[in-house]
C-alpha cells in the first residue's frame, strides 16, 4: 500500500473523528450558553418585568394576553453576541405565562429549545410567591464558521497525534529501563525499540524474555543487537546444528536437531510445493511399529551424513528406518532444549503442534511455526 | 508521556473551541411590560395619546378602540395605554401632564399635587361605594374569635382601598389585632377572587359590584368608600377627543358595576 494512502487512512478517521466531535461540541456550547444567557435574561429582565405589569391586576385572559405581547414584541429585538457567530439568529417567544397559552408565530425550524421558568414575586405568601412562564428559544446554526473552525482544529490535532512518537508499552518501557540500566546507549535502545515496535502476544512474551536475560546478564548487548535487527523467523543451521530465533542462536543437541529440522523441511517444502491451498500442511505421521517412511528416512540420512550426524543414529536409521519411538524421543529433546534457552512461552510458539489420525489411531505432527518463517539453508 | 501531550493538547483546543463559540451577551431592548401602543394611522400627526389605567384589564381593547377612532386620528398619530404600577406616579408627571387620562382616587392626586385642578378635569367621576367582607361560610362578624383561625386574603398593593386599605382599618376599629391573624398577600385580584372561591381563603372584601357563582355571606364595612375616578388633562379641552375618550372606556364598565356614575362632559356625548 503506497505511504499516502495509508496515512490517509490511518489518520483520516481521526480528523473526521475530531471534526465531528469539535463540530458537535460547537453547537453544543452554543446552544447551552445562549439558553444560559436567555434564562439569565428572563431572571433579570423579563421575569420581574411580566411580575410588574401583572402585579395588582385583575389577571384575566385578556390581561395575560395583553402583557405577553409586549413581551414577544420585546423579544424581536433579541441579539446575542459570540466571538465565532456560531448561531446566525435565534428567536425568543412567550408561550405561557401560569395556564395561559400565547398564540405566536412558528418557529423559524431551527434548534428548538423548550424552557419553563418560574420566578418570586417578592412576597412571601405560598399563595402568590411565584409566577411560571414557559418560553421557546429556536436558534439557526451557522455551517461556515462551525466546520472551518472545526477543520481547522482538528488538522491541528490530527497533526499533532501524526507527529509525536509512538507511545511505548509497559513492557517496552520495562525494556527501556533495563536496556538503560545496562548501560546502552539511547540511540541503540531506540533501535531496539523502534524494531520491538509490535504489541502481539508473541512480541510481548519476547520483550519478557530479552528483559529476564538482560537482567540476569545471560544475553550481551550484541546478541540483544542483533535481536532487535533481526527478522521474526527460525532460522537453521545444520553446519553448526543450532537454531536462530529472532537472531538468538539457541545450539541444540546433534541428534535431535536433525529430527527438529526434518519436521521444518516438511512444513516448507509442502508449503513450496503448494501441498494445500489453506494452512494445512507440513504434517508428519507417527510411522507405525516396522512400517518406517522411507521418504523421510532417506531425508533425515541424508542430513545426517551431509552435516556429521551421530554414527550410531546414522546406522539405526540405516537398520530400522524412521521409528515412532526416536521421533517422540527427539521431539521431547528439542523441547526440553528450547524451553532451557528460551523459557516456556516463548519456545511454546517455536515447538510442535499434534493432531490426532482416525483411521490409524497414532498422531500427526508439526511445527507451529509458519512456512513462511522458515529459513533453511540452500 | 505521548498520551499526556495529545490529551493536554486536545484537552486546550477543546477549551478554545467552547470559548470561541459560547455566547457571551444576550440583549434585548429596554422596555418594560404595562404599556401597550399602537398607531392610528395618521400621517400627518405626530402627537401620542397617553392614557394612565390602574390595571392591564382591557387595556389592550381600550388602546385598539382610540387608535380605530377617526376623531383621535385626526389629532394624534399614537396611542399609549399604560398601567405601570400606581405607586409609580410621580408629582413631576403629573405638574407636566405627562398622561393626558389618568385613573386614579382625587385625594391621591392631590396628595401629590394639591392644586391638581390647575393640571386636570374630571373626566368620569364616581360616586362613593360600598365595600364588604365576604365569605362563603357564614356571616362574619367583627370579633377576634370569628377573625380567629381565618385565612383572610388581602392584595399586596397597599394602596389599594377594597382591599388592603380598608379590610385593616376594619379590623383596627374593631379591636382586632392584624398580626396576630393570617394574613394571605395576593399579586393581583384575580388569583385573590379564584383563591376565595376554591376555599383556599376564608374571608376577602370586596365591593357592592362583586359577583360570585355561589351564595356569599356579607357584612357592610364602609358604605362611603371613596371610588377611583378618572381625569384628563385640562388642555385636551376638545370636546369630540373627551368623548371618545369615554366611549374607548367603556370596556371596563364592569368594575365600576353599582357605583354612580357622573360624567363630566356635556351630554352631547353620544
Amino acid at each position: 500500500m503506497p505511504l499516502t494512502l495509508h496515512l490517509l487512512r490511518r489518520y483520516g478517521f481521526v480528523f473526521l473523528l475530531a471534526s465531528l466531535l469539535f463540530a458537535c461540541s460547537a453547537v453544543g456550547t452554543s446552544l447551552l450558553s445562549a439558553r444560559w444567557q436567555v434564562n439569565n435574561l428572563m431572571n433579570d429582565r423579563i421575569m420581574p418585568g411580566i411580575i410588574e405589569a401583572s402585579r395588582y391586576s385583575l389577571m384575566d385572559e385578556a390581561t395575560v394576553v395583553t402583557i405577553a405581547e409586549q413581551v414577544n414584541n420585546d423579544l424581536q429585538s433579541l441579539s446575542l453576541q459570540s466571538w465565532l457567530g456560531t448561531l446566525s439568529s435565534c428567536e425568543l417567544q412567550l408561550r405561557a405565562i401560569e395556564n395561559t397559552a400565547i398564540a405566536s408565530a412558528p418557529a423559524n425550524h431551527g434548534f428548538s429549545q423548550h424552557l419553563q421558568v418560574t420566578h418570586q414575586t417578592g412576597q412571601q405568601d405560598a399563595l402568590s410567591a411565584s409566577l411560571s412562564a414557559s418560553f421557546t428559544l429556536d436558534c439557526l446554526v451557522a455551517p461556515g464558521p462551525v466546520l472551518s473552525m472545526s477543520f481547522l482544529f482538528a488538522a491541528f490535532v490530527t497533526a499533532l497525534i501524526a507527529g509525536l512518537p509512538r507511545a511505548y508499552s509497559p513492557q517496552q518501557r520495562q525494556l527501556l529501563n533495563v536496556l538503560s540500566d545496562v548501560g546502552l546507549e539511547w540511540q541503540d535502545i531506540q533501535t531496539v525499540l523502534t524494531h520491538l515496535q509490535k504489541n502481539d502476544t508473541a512480541s510481548l512474551q519476547w520483550y519478557d524474555f530479552l528483559i529476564q536475560r538482560i537482567q540476569s546478564g545471560s544475553l550481551s548487548v550484541e546478541q540483544l543487537m542483533q535481536s532487535a535487527n533481526a527478522s521474526d523467523c527460525i532460522q537453521f543451521h545444520h553446519d553448526r546444528q543450532s537454531v536462530s530465533i529472532r537472531g538468538i542462536e539457541v545450539p541444540l543437541s546433534r541428534t535431535p536437531y536433525f529430527y527438529y529440522a526434518l519436521y521444518a523441511h516438511q512444513r516448507h517444502d509442502d508449503a513450496q510445493r503448494n501441498f494445500s491451498a489453506c494452512d494445512d500442511n507440513g504434517w508428519i505421521l507417527n510411522p507405525a511399529s516396522g512400517r518406517a517412511n522411507p521418504e523421510h528416512t532417506r531425508l533425515l540420512l541424508n542430513l545426517m551424513k551431509t552435516h556429521d550426524g551421530h554414527q550410531k543414529a546414522i546406522k539405526e536409521l540405516e537398520a530400522h528406518g524412521v521409528r515412532a519411538k526416536t521421533m517422540d524421543q527427539n521431539r521431547n529433546k528439542v523441547k526440553e532444549e528450547l524451553i532451557k534457552v528460551l523459557g516456556e512461552s516463548v519456545a511454546e510458539q517455536y515447538l510442535f503442534e499434534t493432531r490426532r489420525d482416525s483411521r490409524t489411531g497414532r498422531n500427526h505432527y508439526r511445527l507451529k511455526t509458519s512456512a513462511t518463517k522458515i529459513i533453511l539453508p540452500l | 508521556m505521548r498520551r499526556i501531550v495529545v490529551l493536554a493538547t486536545v484537552t486546550v483546543f477543546f477549551a478554545a473551541n467552547i470559548a470561541v463559540n459560547m455566547v457571551y451577551d444576550l440583549t434585548i431592548a429596554e422596555a418594560d411590560y404595562y404599556r401597550t401602543s399602537c398607531q392610528t394611522g395618521s400621517q400627518e400627526q405626530q402627537a401620542r395619546l397617553t392614557v394612565l389605567l390602574v390595571t392591564a384589564h382591557q387595556a389592550g381593547d381600550i388602546a385598539s378602540r382610540l387608535c380605530q377612532s377617526e376623531s383621535i386620528s385626526k389629532a394624534y398619530g399614537s396611542v399609549d395605554v399604560s398601567w405601570k404600577p400606581r405607586t409609580q406616579l410621580s408629582s413631576q408627571e403629573l405638574i407636566t401632564e405627562a398622561y393626558d387620562v389618568i385613573w386614579s382616587r382625587e385625594h391621591v392626586l392631590i396628595g401629590l399635587v394639591p392644586n391638581i385642578g390647575q393640571y386636570y378635569d374630571p373626566l368620569l367621576h364616581f360616586d362613593h361605594y360600598s365595600v364588604y367582607w365576604l365569605s362563603l361560610q357564614n356571616t362574619p362578624v367583627l370579633t377576634a374569635e370569628y377573625f380567629q383561625e381565618k385565612r383572610i386574603g388581602l392584595l399586596a398593593d397597599k394602596n389599594s382601598h377594597t382591599h388592603y386599605l380598608l379590610p385593616l382599618e376594619s379590623l383596627h376599629r374593631s379591636g382586632i389585632a392584624s398580626d396576630s391573624l393570617e394574613l394571605v398577600h395576593f399579586q393581583d385580584t384575580n388569583t385573590l377572587y379564584q383563591s376565595f372561591q376554591n376555599g383556599e381563603i376564608d374571608l376577602i372584601t370586596g365591593g357592592s359590584g362583586y359577583t360570585s357563582p355561589t351564595p356569599v355571606y356579607s357584612t357592610l364595612i364602609d358604605d362611603d368608600a371613596i371610588a377611583a375616578s378618572f381625569f384628563v388633562r385640562q388642555a385636551l379641552s376638545n370636546q369630540t377627543i373627551r368623548c371618545e375618550l369615554i366611549h374607548a372606556l367603556s370596556p371596563l364598565k364592569s368594575l365600576w358595576q353599582g357605583i354612580a356614575l357622573h360624567q363630566s362632559v356635556p351630554q352631547t356625548c353620544p
